[in-house]
């Protein structure tokens, strides 16, 4: 074999590998983009809560008693329900409340920190930049002699 | 974010020397490749050539040593330059709390990597009164002072 053809063969191993390399390459990102599009996916957990002007506070109110105490009067605390959901970027949740109305909230902008979220209860409507471990609370429906409070939570 | 706008920034990046050594060096593998970057890098380049030269040739005229003379002299001021230890200009107080504000907006506008701890970004109560009781790092409080039930409509997961 001459010096020219070996280095011919060289150039076409080189060639060959570096398209290996390529397609490898574009293989490994069309697999990442779907995985990067399911790691968009937040999960809430909506917290329904009665504040009374009588009775105590609930064990698994507690943690909600040590934030609303301070700013807000009330006796009794306790959770009515508590449900969790995962969503993607503008999945809407919905929760049902006691008192008929409608709490929803969607994940509108799921560039961080947390997740930019619309929120739809009756007539109140907002958008918050929630972050994993600070809740979000709305307070002030009346219902059976005490309020309704809705908790929002983002879960790492 | 599109492609061109990140690589606008990473040119912007590049010609003001803040992309670190390997950033830099693909980036410059991608300035061989790509004619239109070059052209693009050359006009910023040429851009702050020209700013550069109207920045030497606008000279601001020291309109302050004509004004200062003209101006009535308060006898506070006067007291407060000598508190001042008598070398500093009648002036320096106020220059000092120009300097104070200066600092605090520059820090306050230098901060903007600083996450915001607080959640509200808008809120609409629907013409009932509305306080936020709290918007901090720990938690965000909003309570309707006069809510009444109505029923949300749409569609949406119900949970």
């Amino acid at each position: 074999m001459s010096s020219s053809e070996a280095a011919r063969r060289g150039l076409s191993a080189s060639r060959a590998v570096r398209r290996v390399l390529r397609t490898a390459a574009l293989i490994g990102v069309l697999l990442a983009v779907p995985a990067l599009a399911a790691a968009q996916e937040f999960d809430f957990q909506v917290s329904v809560l009665h504040a009374t002007p009588g009775g105590s506070v609930g064990k698994d109110a507690a943690r909600f008693d040590r934030l609303l105490r301070p700013r807000v009067r009330y006796e009794g605390l306790r959770v009515v329900e508590q449900k969790g959901a995962r969503l993607a970027a503008n999945a809407i949740g919905q929760v049902k409340l006691p008192d008929g109305q409608r709490f929803r909230f969607r994940p509108i902008d799921p560039a961080g920190p947390g997740a930019l979220v619309a929120i739809d209860m009756g007539r109140t409507k907002g958008d918050f930049r929630l972050r994993a471990g600070k809740p979000l609370i709305f307070g002030g429906s009346s219902w059976r002699g005490g309020d309704l409070v809705v908790v929002l939570e983002l879960r790492e | 974010m599109s492609d061109t706008e990140r690589r606008t920034l990473q040119l912007h990046a590049y010609h003001d020397g803040e992309l670190g050594r390997w950033a830099r060096w693909r980036f410059e593998r991608r300035l061989a490749r790509d004619p239109d970057a070059r052209a693009e890098l050359e006009g910023l380049r040429s851009l702050g050539e020209l700013l550069r030269e109207s920045e030497d040739l606008a000279e601001t005229p020291d309109l302050w040593s004509a004004i200062r003379p003209a101006l009535p002299r308060r006898p506070e001021a006067a007291g407060a330059a000598r508190d001042f230890g008598g070398w500093l200009p009648s002036w320096a107080p106020a220059g000092l709390a120009a300097a104070a504000v200066a600092v605090m907006l520059a820090v306050g506008l230098g901060g903007g990597d600083a996450p915001d701890p607080s959640s509200l970004r808008w809120l609409d109560t629907g013409g009932r009164s509305a306080a936020v009781l709290q918007d901090d790092g720990e938690a965000t409080i909003i309570w309707i002072l006069d809510a009444d039930p109505s029923t949300g409509r749409g569609d949406g997961v119900v949970l």
